[in-house]
């Protein structure tokens, strides 16, 4: 039953902060609504990437090459952005 | 953008349905089929509408802003049209897997499964930031 529990605890997570996100979008707070909601975003992508990915447990290399894909993402996607 | 007038088109029983975004690996099948097919219903709905502005279909917006609405619903088509390719690919693997699975050894059984769930996962973790990006903006 163990090796369900955190598949099951981090899917209620990520209901709960999908329950988050759309309550979010109900508040009128402007610019700072995309900006939460990334934020959420990010967080429920960490949540996937660390439990249902296996970072946790996995070694030192793939979170490097993770952490460095990641980067680059950011990276391109902030200079597509970063005109508008 | 001024897009204010998508959102009784753009309702919340999507997020109901996109709830299964976080499915656990083991029962994919009929969610991400359900998913596809609840995709296709709302293609069709903004093809009749008027509002898909792809493969030459016109584009009619009576809102305010139609240039910025022709830009989001440009995106929105670009990008889940890519996304739902990703799905059906996973879907075929996902299949292909399944099929083979009595004449596949215990070790690559481990392996497949394995592979499948880390692109199920990325395509999953892609859908976590279309979601707010698509369906949650403005509202």
């Amino acid at each position: 039953m163990s090796e369900f529990r955190k598949p099951t605890l981090a899917y209620v997570g990520l209901l709960a902060l999908l329950a988050l996100t759309v309550g979010s979008s109900f508040l009128a707070l402007g610019t700072f609504n995309s900006a939460l909601n990334l934020t959420i975003a990010a967080a429920k992508a960490a949540v996937i990437a660390i439990l249902f990915m296996h970072l946790a447990s996995a070694g030192v290399l793939p979170r490097l090459a993770v952490a460095a894909a990641g980067l680059w993402l950011m990276i391109l996607f902030g200079l597509t952005l970063i005109g508008q | 953008m001024s897009i204010g007038r998508l959102d009784s088109r753009l309702g919340p029983a999507f997020v109901l349905v996109h709830a299964d975004q976080c499915a656990l690996p083991f029962d994919l099948d009929a969610e991400s089929v359900e998913r596809i097919d609840h995709q296709a219903t709302e293609y069709a709905r903004e093809f009749g509408e008027g509002l898909a502005p792809v493969l030459g279909a016109p584009f009619i917006y009576k809102g305010p802003d139609p240039v910025h609405a022709e830009f989001f619903f440009g995106l929105y088509f670009a990008m889940t049209s890519l996304h739902a390719l990703h799905l059906i690919c996973g879907v075929i693997v996902i299949g292909g897997i399944l099929a083979l699975w009595p004449r596949t050894i215990e070790a690559s059984r481990f392996r497949r499964v394995q592979a499948i769930g880390l692109y199920w996962h990325f395509v999953d973790i892609v859908w976590v930031f279309l979601f707010p990006v698509l369906y949650l903006i403005n509202r």
